[in-house]
Order: C-alpha cells, then structure tokens, then sequence
C-alpha cells in the first residue's frame, strides 16, 4: 500500500496523520505520527515537495530489536515499519500504476530525491534508520561525510545521499548506541573492509556479555562504546579534554584542534557531551567555517579556529544540526562541553595529532631549508589522508606543481595514510591557498625524528625515501611566477544549497 | 639478461642530493625535533591516556 502527498507548505505534511488503512484505527499512535509530522514541519525545506509513504516495510535494524526484544515484551509490537521518501517538484506518482515519473528519476543518485526516514511501531521515539540528504533539512550548510545507499522501491533503484541517522529507542538503544550505529553503517557502506552491524548487533557488542534488554537501557560508558568500535574493526583512540580547561585556554585549543584534526582527516568522531544529569554522545560528521573577511592576533593561528559550528547527529534532533559556541534552539549544550571524543581509526595510523601538533613550532623555528610565513603570519591546517588522495589531488590539479615535483611523489614509496600539514599567510587562507606544504609518515612512531616524506614551498621541495633510505634529495622548481597551491580538498563534501 | 618487469623508475633529471650544508642543518633539526617534539609528545600522550581512563567511566544517556 503506497500513499503519494503533495507539500505544498508544512502543513502539507499534517496528511500524514491520515495515511493508515481505516480499519487501522491505532496507526498515529503506533507509529508516533504526531511528533513525526512536527518534527518533518520544523525542519525540512520547502524543496521538498511530495512524499511517497510505504505503509508496510520491512526494516532490517527493527527487525534486529524485534526478533531479541519487542517480541518478548507483554505489549504486542508490529514486525513492520513504515517508510517515507522524500521528494522534489519533479517527481509524480501514478498510483493506478504504481509507477514514479521525472527527469532525473533514474538517475543515480537523483537530484530530486531526499532520501527516505521509516518510522517503528514502538509508539514513542519512532524514527528509525533514515538517511536525508543534508541540503534537505533546514539551515544545513557546511562541509560534511556522507556515502550513498541504494534502495529498491517499486522496481527503481534509489540512491539516498547522506549519514545515517535515527532516533533512540530509548530501551534497547540510547544516545550512546545510535552515535556508535551511525557511524558504524556509514562505515559499513562507505569502506568495503567493514561489515554491517544492525542495531542489535551494536547493543551486543558493547559487552563482552549479552546483556539483555534490561542492561542497554541504562546507558554505555565511554568504555562500551570504544569497546563497539573495536568489534567492528577500527581502531579507537580515546580523547579527553583536560579537566579544568576552561573555554579559550591553552589546554581546551590544543584538545579541540586535535578534534578538528580527526574531522577534518574524515573521520566521523564519537563525541561525548557534558548534560545534566547524564552525559550524551553524537556523532561530528562536518563542519561550517566562519567567513570572517580577515584574521586578527599575532603567533601561529589554527585551522580549527577558524570553525563556526560543527556538524552533528544527534539522536533527539533531525540530522546536521550545528554544535556551535553557545546552545541554540532545543539544544541544551554547546561546543565547550564536549568532554571527550571517540575516533574511530583504520589500521596503520601510528602517530597521533599531538606528535603533529608539537612538530609546527619545530618546523617554523628550525627547519632551515624552506621558507615558511612568517610566524606572526602563518594559518596551519593539519590532517590525515590517503596517498592516493594526495596522487589524485596533484594530477587533478597539476598545473599547480613543477612536473617533476609530480613525478616524484607519485614514485615516493609512501605508505597508505599521510598527515599533511598546510602552512598558509593569512591572506592565502582566505584565499584558499597554501605557502608550504609537508607529508608525514602516519606509520611513524612518536619516537622517530625524521618522519618526513616531502616538504615543499613555492621555489624547492626535500624529498626523503624513508622506506629504501637513501639519501634525501632536493628538486629546485620551475614555475610560473605567481603560481599558488591550493587548500588540499579531503573527503568532506561541501553542502550545495 | 632481461628485466623482470617492464617498469620502471622515471629517473629525476633535476634532483639533486643535499648538499653539505643542506645536510648539516637538517641534522640539526633532527637533534632539536628529537630534544623537544619527541619529549613533549611523550609526556602529551601519558597525560592523554591517564585522562582517558577517567572518561572510560563516564555514563552515556
């Protein structure tokens, strides 16, 4: 049974509460329908204009908590869920046909498709495993992760752009559970090497026990959560802010810079947030520059302070919502309170952002052969990437760089992640632009002095073979004058609005 | 006798090795990075995973 609406304004979305078959008279209630068409109102832009309503499917994740959980429960729980996709001007349905018409309709991914959300007959907190696209959900702007997932519907094969996100089930799931699955499905469908986990996988994972249907309900230490992502295969390394370090302080910059460090590498980070009585988890999938037109002060600035607003899952708001400086809107916490941040990281990163932090200052003062900005001038942006990456930005973009300069990096035996450290003037940062640039083994330990791959300015570049060893060698440029390096682009994806 | 592959490395025509000079400076850079960076990475990192262990403990909701 499918049920096109036209939205023509938010109200528009109020015929969602008479979608149920008439012999259904529990169908809002089961379903929340309320609080899902207010929450749909609130928050979603007007380009989305029709929605198409499966009123029976079958949802792996709820099914996961159904067969373990709901089905025990005295209350008698449905085993399907309720599904609505999203839909631009574009589109139409022919409901005699059962059959979707537009322009772009099967294209992949459509420009007039939103993604989808489906709702589970668990009566409160409905909303489970959805995928929005960002430029669908009011006020999202910014760079951010997002991977593509193929869905069938009615003979078409949809791709939904965006990060997975859902609500809590508030028993067999909390906060903590759902920042864990977010992040875990967007790996999943986003790296091959990592396999699917289901809801219930994840409330499983987290102890080395099964712990019921009692014990998730009570919340996950840190501990668990880091445990979850162990089980899932990554790495992850656990960060703390020092406590007390109070908003601008030394001590508070350098913990939110390696936190930007881990984002901006993409990485989706497990973000632990001080509010009262509990602490909560998201999930930071992006984030929003500010766009000041210059930068002010004196020493070396960061990247990540130049950050407006981070962007984050948060089980009890639609998805990207901002976490900025001070609470906005229902939020009740802001950016100082997070207190903690879990990144989940692949095999093979050995040197963490601190050894990359306490090398600038070294890089500035005592690196002679280069020539950096000067130190009341420089912008420094810090992050981890692919060697492929890093090959694929230098073809794309080779009329940046000396040929041979080219030639070279592409047969530098480098290993599969870098760091790369971007060092602009504050005028090249607004522009986009970059003075100097360093690659650094990330299989180096922290006890190695010499963790250089490549350096390079505008006139000359030091190359070291740290896997054969052999003499480190020097490369004089031949370039056009004037010519400038452009800021390195990661995996982030700019929003388009 | 043939070679095994037919790849092979595009020789640089242009780079060069370093100099004595270029060679002595980065040695002193080597010395410093490992008298301060090193140093304070370490003591970074001791202090990153004694703070961890308090957050391990902390209760998600």
């Amino acid at each position: 049974m499918y049920v096109w609406i036209n939205i023509e304004k938010p109200e528009d979305y109020d015929e969602l509460l008479d979608v149920g078959l008439p012999d259904d008279e529990d169908f809002e209630k089961v379903y929340g329908i309320a609080d899902v068409v207010a929450e749909l109102k609130a928050n979603m832009r007007s380009r989305v204009r029709k929605l198409l309503v499966e009123l029976s499917y079958v949802d792996k994740d709820y099914r996961s908590t159904f067969y373990h959980f709901y089905a025990k429960k005295g209350r008698q729980y449905r085993a399907n869920c309720v599904r609505i996709h999203f839909f631009g001007a574009t589109v139409n349905f022919d409901a005699g046909k059962l059959a979707l018409s537009g322009p772009t309709i099967n294209d992949k991914p459509s420009h007039d498709y939103f993604g989808f959300i489906t709702l589970r007959p668990t009566y409160q907190l409905t909303i489970g495993r959805s995928v929005i696209r960002p430029d669908a959900v009011e006020h999202t702007t910014g760079l951010a992760l997002r991977s593509q997932y193929r869905w069938h519907l009615l003979g078409y094969d949809l791709v939904a752009e965006g990060f997975p996100w859902m609500q809590q089930h508030s028993d067999i799931s909390v906060c903590a559970h759902v920042a864990c699955w977010s992040i875990l499905r967007y790996y999943s469908d986003h790296l091959r090497k990592y396999r699917e986990l289901l809801t219930h996988d994840i409330t499983r994972l987290a102890q080395v026990f099964d712990p019921g249907g009692l014990i998730p309900s009570f919340g996950l230490h840190v501990e668990h959560a880091e445990r979850i992502f162990c089980e899932a295969g990554t790495y992850p390394l656990v960060v703390s802010a020092p406590d007390p370090a109070p908003p601008g302080s030394p001590e508070r910059k350098t913990f939110l810079r390696q936190l930007f460090a881990y984002l901006d590498s993409g990485f989706p980070l497990y973000v632990v947030l001080k509010d009262a009585p509990y602490q909560h988890a998201v999930a930071a999938i992006g984030y929003r520059w500010n766009n000041v037109p210059s930068l002010p002060g004196v020493g070396i600035a960061y990247a990540a302070e130049m950050f407006e607003s981070l962007i984050i899952i948060d089980d009890n708001h639609l998805p990207y919502i901002d976490l900025r400086t001070a609470p906005f809107g229902k939020q009740t916490y802001c950016l100082d309170d997070i207190v903690a941040f879990i990144v989940p990281l692949p095999d093979k990163i050995f040197l963490p952002a601190e050894a990359i932090d306490n090398l600038v200052a070294n890089l500035i003062n005592d690196f002679p052969l280069i020539e950096f900005p000067d130190q009341d001038d420089v912008v420094l942006r810090y992050f981890v990437t692919t060697t492929a990456l890093l090959r694929e930005q230098m073809r794309k973009f080779d009329s940046q760089f000396d040929p041979e300069l080219i030639n070279e990096i592409m047969q530098l035996p480098m290993t599969q992640f870098v760091w790369i450290m971007e060092f602009s003037t504050k005028a090249e940062w607004l522009a986009h632009q970059v003075s100097v640039r360093a690659i650094i083994d990330a299989t180096a330990g922290v006890y190695d002095n010499d963790v250089l791959w490549a350096i390079y300015d505008h006139k000359k570049a030091f190359l070291f073979d740290r896997n054969l060893g052999t003499d480190s060698r020097t490369l004089d440029f031949h370039r056009p004058a004037g010519t400038s390096y452009g800021r390195m682009v990661t995996n982030l994806d700019p929003i388009q609005v | 006798m043939k070679p095994k592959t037919n790849s092979v490395r595009v020789k640089s025509t242009r780079t060069k090795p370093l100099d004595e000079q270029q060679k002595k400076a980065l040695e002193m850079f080597y010395t410093k990075v490992s008298e301060e960076a090193v140093k304070k990475t370490l003591k970074d990192i001791e202090q990153r995973q004694r703070r961890a262990a308090v957050a391990r403990r902390l209760v998600l909701k």
